[in-house]
């Protein structure tokens, strides 16, 4: 399994905090986005298609390009605004 | 020896005390000679998101497992350029209201320039680099905040000099 987490509007989006996604046939960021896209809501879809959104796996910073294994957990974080 | 500072990190929903932070900024660095400190407050808000209604509170959202450590880390790059004896940084996340505290950099270090320069890198990663979200909440609805422009360039500004 993978776990997911949203964040601030991508939270919204997906109007869920956190999913857990089959690792089968998953094996990079832009592939775990396409069945993200699969099962939530089209206000996902459309909220991380411009890949503006920063990634996180395993509480890291990553990017889009990133690989992904079974187990991990992965971040989306819209630009940050704290301070 | 290599050099070694105190670091602190702390973020919660609760107020925190300027005068406690100074002071424990003193305790643990009794070598320091300077002490600066920047408090962020919610300011007054007025939001064109929400069609030019006031904003009744702030809500700040982030993601614990990783807020944390970005903190420290921002402060072991402040600490290597801008050498001190101890950093604090101070978040607060949840509901927060205008005129409120939100934020707090406390650097000690032995001379002035340092602790001003490290303070400021510090809050200028913060902005931009930690995980936290802010959302303007009205009576119309909610809108939550992307980095300014201004921040990046703020931030951006570290990375060819040491000076901002």
């Amino acid at each position: 399994m993978i776990r997911v987490l949203f964040f601030a509007g991508l939270r919204d989006a997906a109007q869920t905090d956190k999913m857990d996604v089959d690792a089968m046939g998953i094996t990079d960021v832009r592939s775990l986005v396409a069945e993200l896209i699969r099962q939530l809501p089209q206000e996902l879809s459309d909220a991380l298609s411009d890949e503006t959104a920063m990634v996180s796996i395993d509480h890291q910073y990553a990017g889009w390009d990133a690989g992904i294994v079974d187990g991990v957990e992965v971040g989306f974080l819209p630009p940050v605004s704290g301070g | 020896m290599t050099p070694t500072y105190h670091s602190y990190v702390w973020i919660g929903e609760a107020d925190f005390d300027v005068a406690h932070e100074y002071r424990k900024a003193c305790d643990v660095s009794p070598h320091a000679g300077a002490v600066v400190f920047f408090v962020g407050l919610v300011r007054d808000l007025y939001s064109e998101q929400l069609k030019g209604e006031s904003v009744d509170y702030i809500e700040l959202q982030h993601y614990p497992q990783m807020t944390e450590s970005l903190c420290a880390n921002i402060i072991q790059q402040a600490f290597e350029r801008h050498p001190f004896d101890s950093a604090r940084v101070l978040h607060r996340v949840g509901k927060i209201h205008s005129g409120e505290q939100i934020v707090m950099v406390v650097v000690a270090s032995q001379h002035r320039e340092n602790a001003f320069q490290a303070s400021q890198f510090i809050m200028d990663y913060l902005k931009t680099r930690a995980t936290f979200w802010k959302r303007e909440v009205g009576s119309r609805g909610s809108n939550w905040l992307g980095v300014k422009d201004k921040d990046k360039v703020a931030a951006e500004r570290w990375k060819n000099n040491d000076q901002p």
